[in-house]
């Protein structure tokens, strides 16, 4: 894994997967092992490694031309891996498994890829005989319903609103009740209300204990709906749950906002035990790398109060999963440049 | 191996639909056999007698067989490609054989329908309002016997060289009108600019048909105002030839159909030569014509 270099070190990817999986009940709904995929000399994704629980939203980050998508089609059967292997629901990636494979996931892809002559019902009609789905009829009754689409089962695709067809898709995608469902960036270009509907459907179906590969770049949706995610340029940078991914990178600092400057910062902050160091970031802002904000705030806050500071805000500065990411891929850019 | 009817018959089912709703493929349907049945009427109705004038009048209709199925799965498979709907088909449990033989079904069965029905129309025509010798003419056994062997022949041949085509255009319509030149079936004369179209480098220009000074290709510029100081236009210039020799501008321009001017003529001297000639060339051919701006 070339996640080595720069610090601070991320975990060994795959590492607390079995760990991770171990909680959810059985055989990994999907495993990966050295996979990779190149088109002549490009490299679209190296030397990917992972594994997901059954019932288990992964995430599957990166930015544009990360392989993202390429990573998807491979798994889906679409296009053949050039190296390592995979096992997909339970199967092995492999040629002649193809349509195994494919009767037991279903994909979403980026652009929904309708028929847009057809209605609603149509296109889902199609796809149920494609999945060769008993009742089909109560299966697209089911799938509208859950996308809340049951009132426009007679509408054009084409004159439904980028929102709707995204839904339609997730309905066509849920049809055969697959046991991993790949949602390709569900979310792209849709608006904060559809794109909160979409999030809500997700939540939905995780309750419902369907296995989730979601790939994104919105990491405030990777964030909500994941248990764990993996963070994709080209070759897996780091994996692991959200919050951990965050401590692993980034020491926990205390945010202090007084009224008026410290006339002294040093001697306030200098003497507690609890802080390991400070620095100013603002007229009277102050930035404390802490170990354990637990002690540390109280201790800092009567620390303030004694040297008579007029206190706004004590409090820990939660980093958020964007800023892992753009630690790492910002580390790779400069790798990229030297 | 085993094929899942149900799964063929869905993407039949789903074709068929799609048609109903194609204002293009229902008037491709409906127009080009009229076309291939004008020839077998007209020449019947003027035939005196016993004598018909063309021999193998039959076979005309062949036409029905060989140009509908390549414009309707040229349409069929574009469409696929712009609706983005491969994908989706592709990861459901489908076989690729069982997608191709779908595809090929739902072209070729209206296509036979379609030409069978034609055919008897004007063997019905002929027997109700040609001459009382017209019938026993048209209906010679060799002639039925061609018709029913060819009509699959030509349809199925003719599907191929629509899909072939359309899995290579970026663009429907050219994929439908350049199916039917690699068909045979439109003979292209020539192209009227002085180079050979790199799309369809078999059809010969007019220059080298004898036919001189006819330059009526389709061209783009870019201009800026008038009063833009140089070091600006400088930095457009080079962007431009930057941006037109980048292979991935050129591939796009050429799924577009577009060929791309060469590094010699991409000046904005070029430039201004052609405005001059193309003005020169043109005044007069409008102010004859009378073609005014709308």
């Amino acid at each position: 894994m070339s996640a080595g270099q720069g610090s601070p070190a991320p975990r060994k990817p795959g590492m607390e997967t079995a760990a991770a999986s171990g909680a959810r009940s059985g055989a990994p709904a999907l495993s990966v092992q050295g996979l990779g995929k190149r088109f002549g000399d490009r490299v679209a994704f190296e030397d990917v490694s992972f594994e997901i629980g059954r019932g288990e939203v992964f995430g599957f980050l990166g930015p544009n031309g990360a392989g993202k998508t390429t990573t998807v089609r491979t798994l889906g059967t679409l296009i053949a891996p050039t190296s390592g292997s995979a096992t997909v629901a339970g199967i092995p990636l492999t040629p002649e498994n193809g349509v195994e494979i494919r009767r037991r996931i279903a994909i979403m892809p980026e652009s929904p890829g309708l028929y847009l002559r057809l209605s609603v019902a149509e296109n889902l009609e199609c796809f149920a005989d494609l999945y060769e789905t008993p009742d089909p009829a109560g299966r697209i009754d089911r799938a509208l319903r859950a996308v809340g689409l049951a009132g426009r089962a007679r509408d054009a695709c084409g004159s439904l609103s980028k929102g709707l067809r995204q839904r339609v898709a997730l309905a066509r995608a849920l049809l055969s009740d697959p046991q991993v469902l790949f949602l390709d960036e569900p979310t792209t270009g849709l608006d904060p209300a559809a794109t909160r509907d979409v999030h809500e459907l997700i939540d939905g179906l995780r309750q419902r204990g369907v296995t989730i590969f979601l790939t994104t770049h919105r990491l405030e949706e990777a964030e909500r709906l994941c248990d764990r995610v993996a963070i994709l340029n080209t070759t897996l940078r780091t994996i692991g749950r959200p919050a951990e991914l965050r401590d692993q990178l980034f020491a926990r600092t205390l945010t202090v906002r007084t009224l008026l400057p410290l006339p002294d910062p040093g001697r306030v902050f200098g003497g507690l035990p609890a802080v390991d160091g400070w620095q100013q970031d603002g007229p009277a802002s102050y930035a404390l790398a802490v170990s354990d904000p637990i002690t540390a705030t109280p201790a800092v806050t009567r620390a303030l109060v004694a040297a008579g500071a007029d206190v706004l805000f004590v409090g820990e500065s939660r980093r958020s999963l964007e800023d892992v990411y753009l630690q790492l891929i910002d580390q790779d850019d400069q790798a990229g440049r030297r | 191996m085993s094929m899942s009817r149900r799964r063929v018959r869905a993407i039949v089912r789903k074709e068929f639909r799609e048609y109903r709703r194609n204002g293009n493929i229902i008037a491709t349907m409906a127009v080009i056999p009229v076309i291939f049945a004008i020839t077998p009427l007209v020449d019947m109705s003027s035939t005196a007698a016993s004598t018909l004038r063309h021999e193998n009048l039959l076979l005309y209709m062949l036409g029905i067989p060989a140009i509908v199925p390549a414009i309707v799965a040229a349409y069929s498979v574009a469409g696929e490609r712009d609706q983005g709907t491969l994908e989706p088909v592709l990861t459901t449990p489908i076989r690729r054989e069982e997608f191709l033989l779908a595809k090929e079904l739902a072209v070729i069965v209206p296509s036979l329908a379609i030409s069978c029905l034609w055919y008897g129309i004007v063997i019905a025509c002929v027997a109700l309002f040609g001459p009382p010798a017209g019938l026993p003419a048209l209906l010679r056994a060799p002639d039925l016997l061609g018709l029913l062997l060819f009509t699959p022949l030509v349809a199925g041949w003719s599907i191929w060289i629509g899909i072939a085509i359309s899995a290579r255009m970026a663009d429907v319509r050219a994929a439908a009108q350049l199916g039917a030149v690699r068909d045979g079936q439109l003979k292209v004369y020539g192209v009227l600019s002085p180079r050979r179209w790199w799309a369809a480098p078999e059809v010969p220009t007019l220059d080298e048909l004898g036919i001189h000074d006819i330059d009526a290709s389709f061209w783009h510029g870019l201009w800026a105002p008038a009063d833009t100081p140089p070091e600006v236009t400088d930095k457009l210039v080079a962007a431009v030839r930057a941006a037109l020799a980048d292979p991935e501008v050129q591939e796009r321009f050429k799924k577009l159909g577009q060929e791309i001017w060469p590094p010699d003529f991409q000046t904005p001297e070029a430039l201004a030569a052609k405005q001059k000639a193309e003005i020169a060339r043109w005044t007069p051919v409008i102010k004859e014509a009378g073609i005014k701006v709308e």
